[in-house]
């Protein structure tokens, strides 16, 4: 089968969830777009309204554009719905059993040729897949964030995962303006198995007192040209997000050099989650 | 103590980029280097690289016949003798800096201090071969010299405040940026830059993606400009390798064990460009 989408169904309406969204709009693809509650939804289409809106005062897109942006957004609170879509993806918080759940009732409503792709950074593609009745054609379609900026898409190949699906969310990915990288179903995958480790070192040596917070940060970026440092990354990701790919990281091989930073659990448990919460390394100015 | 003098220990590719910005910067320069050739092809070498930047007009030929008069070639340490600041940029080998400083502490005058440009070695080991660890201290600059901005400033155990306010001062007069580490294995940019390389390449061991695939993931994924595989080829497997022995021999832990397939790579003698083959193949 070669995939021609004309409409793709989204299930969850976060940060992700919305980006996600948002880019496939943008395209000229129908969105079919699942959340638990009514509310949420209208206020997920808002926000990209307003996110547009703000393009539109750039001179980026026209007012049409936008207009027919949103115009593609179809939200909904039934799985029946999604019946008329050729692939789903889902974006609810990473946690298995939640995963897993909706999975398992997005299965129960489309056809048995639909793709299901989950945009998990570090859970098991292999495992999700096996909770359904098609792990042939579960995928991973990892989005980098935010969504509608960032050129990545990783494509995590399952144990079980096809090669006509590896190809045809590739081509979807493609269709979304997206560079695409096809990884194997290791935790992390590429981009968080190189950097979260990384951003936790950075954290150790916070920790160690090597240096603070900002001269770690300027070491990195004019030591070796990375746009951010490692600690405002960290910041922006979210304190919580690094803390459970590290663990997830851990769990998954047992390898103790996957053992999160002590203080970046302490930041976590202290509610220090980074820039969303106003502080974190830092501390932000409430908007 | 502000210097105006200074002397440069190894005339290698990370000696030649001090002695270049510190002759810019209008101090007067000795070089030297266990082979005196070798000494006398880096001042040449300069001397060329500040042409280039002459017919580019970044500086005027004035400034560029300015700089390479302060630059001269020393026949041995003894020709130290007279300035008034040091910075070694020898082989990153323990006892070869061990050696040199305790050599550079007879020959010194008792006021001078001594910096190592070392990446990996303990700046609390090389001065305690002196007798004035107070004034022993990193100056580490990163490659190449001439460009990149920062230098990590690394403090000894016994380092005085005094040596680091001379030092951080000396590096702004230079156009640089400071940070001040603690002495601990790979101060700050290696120790978290090149664990994060290793893993890069124990990705590519275990075939999450190829050499390219991966670097696109990272430099797509997170915005570094480069990708991890291609960093390491730049610059060069077998110092990735021994900094990544030096993290593991010192801190004793086994999270930062060399991946086995850069050890593979050293083997081979694929070290990355220089060497023309590493991750990736150069013409």
């Amino acid at each position: 089968m070669s995939m021609n989408a004309k409409s793709i169904g989204v299930v969850g309406t976060g940060v992700m969830g919305s980006g996600i969204a948002q880019v496939i709009a943008q395209s000229g693809i129908e969105v079919l777009w699942l959340s638990r509650d009514a509310g949420r939804a209208k206020a997920a289409v808002e926000r990209i309204a307003q996110s547009l809106g703000r393009v539109v005062a750039k001179a980026k897109m026209t007012e049409a554009e936008r207009d027919a942006a949103i115009g593609r957004l179809h939200t909904t609170t039934s799985f029946d719905d999604l019946a008329r879509v050729d692939l789903v993806i889902e974006s609810v918080p990473e946690d298995l059993a939640a995963k897993i759940d909706v999975f398992r009732r997005v299965e129960a409503a489309v056809g048995a040729s639909v793709i299901l792709a989950s945009n998990s950074s570090s859970l098991s593609i292999t495992k999700i897949g096996a909770s359904t009745k098609r792990p042939e054609r579960v995928v991973g379609m990892h989005f980098m964030n935010p969504a509608p900026l960032m050129k990545l898409v990783e494509v995590v190949r399952g144990l079980a995962t096809s090669d006509d699906v590896i190809k045809d969310v590739s081509d979807v990915a493609r269709a979304l303006g997206k560079t695409i990288v096809v990884a194997k179903d290791r935790p992390g995958f590429v981009v968080n198995r190189v950097l979260i480790p990384m951003i936790n070192e950075a954290v150790f040596t916070f920790m160690e007192g090597v240096a603070g917070a900002e001269e770690i940060d300027t070491a990195m970026k004019l030591g070796c040209n990375q746009p951010m440092g490692p600690l405002e990354l960290a910041d922006l990701i979210g304190l919580d997000v690094c803390l459970s790919i590290m663990e997830r990281l851990h769990a998954a091989s047992g390898e103790s050099k996957y053992r999160p930073c002590p203080l970046m659990r302490d930041y976590v448990d202290a509610g220090w989650l980074g820039r969303k919460v106003g502080r974190g390394f830092y501390v932000y100015e409430k908007k | 103590m502000n210097p105006k003098s200074m002397g440069v220990v190894g005339a290698g590719i990370m000696g030649s980029g001090i002695a270049q910005v510190a002759a810019q910067s209008g101090l007067e320069v000795v070089v030297v280097d266990a082979d005196e050739k070798r000494a006398k092809s880096a001042v040449d070498q300069i001397g060329l690289a500040l042409g280039r930047l002459v017919a580019k007009e970044k500086i005027s030929q004035a400034d560029r016949d300015a700089a390479v008069s302060r630059l001269k070639v020393g026949k041995g340490l003894d020709d130290l003798a007279v300035l008034e600041f040091v910075v070694e940029a020898a082989t990153e080998r323990l006892d070869v800096k061990v050696d040199l400083f305790a050599k550079l502490d007879r020959i010194l005058a008792p006021d001078v201090t001594l910096a190592s440009n070392t990446s990996s070695i303990s700046i609390t080991r090389l001065g305690a071969a002196t007798k004035r660890p107070d004034k022993v201290i990193g100056m580490h600059f990163m490659n190449p010299v001439p460009v990149m901005k920062l230098v990590e400033v690394v403090r000894g155990l016994a380092t005085s405040d005094a040596t680091v306010d001379e030092v951080v001062g000396l590096a702004r007069r230079f156009g640089k940026t400071t940070v001040s580490t603690k002495d601990l294995p790979g101060f700050l940019v290696n120790r978290v830059l090149m664990p994060m390389i290793n893993e890069g390449i124990y990705a590519l061991m275990e075939g999450l993606g190829s050499p390219e695939e991966i670097d696109t993931a990272m430099r797509l994924g997170t915005n570094q400009p480069m990708g991890p595989l291609a960093l390491a080829d730049l610059i060069g497997l077998d110092t990735c390798l021994s900094i990544m022995e030096v993290l593991h021999t010192t801190f004793g832990d086994p999270k930062y064990r060399p991946c086995p397939i850069l050890r593979h790579y050293v083997d081979a003698g694929w070290h990355g460009k220089k060497s023309g083959r590493g991750f990736y193949t150069y013409q």
